[in-house]
């Protein structure tokens, strides 16, 4: 097996400078709409020991002092040109994955690619060049393996990190924080580091026994896969679904917004990515949030639908209508171990048309999207999903994104300008 | 014998054979002309002085395509002093509209330009 993976570069951050070539070389961190917490950083950002989430008002002598340019966060920018990167991944590869707003895998293993490294260098650059945001890619025999690569190669070998031999493998994982890895979060790290482990190469050739008493299954997963051996399988190459749902269970309780806030886009993205592929078009997207069990009788579930005028496919206008339902589904005494979107009233791109040409459109698709709202409900309770038009508070929606940059490539009104 | 003639005591049905049965088409759109390149054009507006020189009236949307290398006399977009600016590419050199070589050192290739729209009459 051979996988890659293809992760942007502080990606929020190098979509502002696609459009701001004076900030190529300066520090600029992207911050989340609602509390100003930093969700995306470049590398200036890093060496002055900003780390991600951290409330800005908190730096904000450090941020004044470094002329730190800050954005609000730009969703609809950031989902279009992770669309383009995954647009130009398509054409280098028929088998891909995308995994989230800014990293996609590959699966190379049956691909007739002779050099690997002059595919990678060869895919970096065209990224780099046509899109304009820089990418690191790893490669190497298990997803998790090519993961860890890709993080390596942000500081090795001008981002491009081959994993071949089991030399190669031992080499990159001997000086690996273990918080680096997949699947070990900021709670487990700790415990490991008591017992003497914090460096993956340790962590992996520790003897088994040891390993399941620290690890459940998913844990032994990423232990085999860190040794070579392949345990995730690659994407899903489902057929034309009629509701397209993606959704992850996160390691902790989330509370804050933000933290949401890029989960829902990236969902958003990914679903609106398989919309398109299988050639339909939607005219709904539910957000949900779910709290799991806090006790014995309390679950938080609460979801919200928004419908959307025309029908579309479009990534920008699926993430802003996802967003809206976030801003009604969330409640800020709410923590959160799960959220998710599903996009509803999925059509074919031929049907829609044709219901143009009918001329009943409108009234075809309340019935569909009445059923689709019925059997949400029956699934999850009464009052699951609800219109947008019957809930509160869209209100200061948009006023909140004070420092957002133009919606560049998605809206005509905010069209970058060219000088003579 | 030419075959398919009335001569020949067949009966042809003479309405117009629709081409929708048997072939799939979309009609035109000036995205095709434009995005060529999908993931690698953006689209740009001319700031409010215009270029007179290309008769580019304030407004004009121009299409710009990242994938593509420069040709000899290509209008391109080029960062000059961390502003985006029109400009010719010659002899290798991206240079000013009248021909003049450009001054600032700061100065780089953006894009190729491949289209630029026009609006004469707005909704």
């Amino acid at each position: 097996m051979k996988f890659a993976l293809v992760d942007c570069n502080n990606f929020f951050a190098s979509c502002e400078r696609v459009f701001r070539p004076g900030l190529e070389k300066r520090p600029v961190i992207v911050m989340s709409n609602n509390d100003g917490c930093v969700i995306a950083r470049t590398n200036e950002v890093k060496a002055l020991s900003i780390g991600m989430g951290v409330p800005i008002f908190k730096v904000k002598d450090i941020v004044r002092a470094n002329r730190i340019q800050l954005f609000s966060a730009n969703f609809e920018l950031y989902g279009d040109i992770s669309q383009r990167i995954v647009t130009i991944l398509r054409q280098e590869t028929p088998l891909i994955e995308v995994y989230s707003i800014d990293e996609s895998f590959v699966d190379l293993s049956e691909l007739p690619i002779d050099d690997t490294r002059a595919w990678a260098k060869r895919v970096q650059d065209r990224i780099q060049q046509e899109v304009g945001v820089p990418v690191s890619i790893g490669v190497a025999p298990t997803k998790t393996l090519a993961k860890v690569a890709s993080t390596y190669a942000k500081t090795h070998h001008n981002g491009i990190e081959i994993v071949d031999t089991d030399e190669e493998r031992r080499e990159m994982l001997r000086d690996m924080p273990i918080e680096e890895l997949w699947g070990i979060g900021r709670k487990l790290a700790p415990k490991l580091k008591d017992k003497g482990v914090s460096k993956a190469l340790a962590l992996i050739e520790s003897s088994d026994a040891w390993l399941n008493q620290q690890f459940n299954v998913t844990g032994m997963k990423m232990v085999d896969e860190l040794r070579g051996q392949a345990r995730i399988p690659f994407g899903d190459k489902s057929d034309q679904r009629k509701m397209i749902m993606r959704s992850r269970s996160f390691g902790h309780a989330i509370r804050a917004y933000h933290h949401l806030e890029s989960a829902v886009a990236t969902f958003t993205a990914q679903a609106a990515a398989n919309l398109r592929a299988q050639g339909s078009v939607c005219r709904g997207i539910v957000t949900f949030l779910d709290s799991g069990k806090i006790d014995r009788e309390n679950r938080i579930y609460a979801s919200q639908l928004v419908t959307l005028d025309e029908a579309t496919a479009d990534t920008g206008q699926l993430i802003s209508a996802a967003l809206k339902g976030l801003e009604t589904a969330y409640d800020r005494e709410g923590t959160y171990r799960k959220a998710g979107v599903i996009i509803v009233n999925i059509q074919s791109v031929e049907e829609w048309q044709l219901s143009l040409i009918a001329g009943d459109e409108k009234r075809d698709e309340k019935q569909a999207l009445m059923r689709a709202m019925d059997r949400l409900n029956k699934k999850f309770g009464t009052g699951t999903v609800w219109h947008a038009s019957e809930a509160h508070g869209d209100s200061d929606w948009q006023s909140r994104r004070s420092q957002r940059s133009p919606r560049y490539t998605t809206r005509l009104g905010e069209l970058p300008t060219l000088k003579r | 014998m030419k075959k398919g003639t009335a001569s020949d005591g067949v009966v042809y049905h003479a309405g117009f054979p629709n081409a929708g049965e048997d072939q799939r088409f979309e009609s035109l759109s000036i995205d095709q002309l434009i995005f060529r390149h999908r993931a690698s054009t953006y689209l740009w507006r001319i700031d409010s002085q215009g270029v007179p020189q290309l008769g580019w009236q304030a407004g004009t949307i121009v299409a710009v395509d990242r994938a593509l290398g420069p040709r000899e006399g290509d209008l391109v977009v080029a960062v000059v002093d961390e502003d985006f600016t029109v400009r010719r590419y010659r002899s290798g050199k991206i240079e000013q509209l009248d021909g003049r070589a450009e001054t600032s050192q700061e100065i780089s290739l953006w894009g190729v330009i491949t289209h630029a729209v026009q609006e004469y009459r707005t909704p």
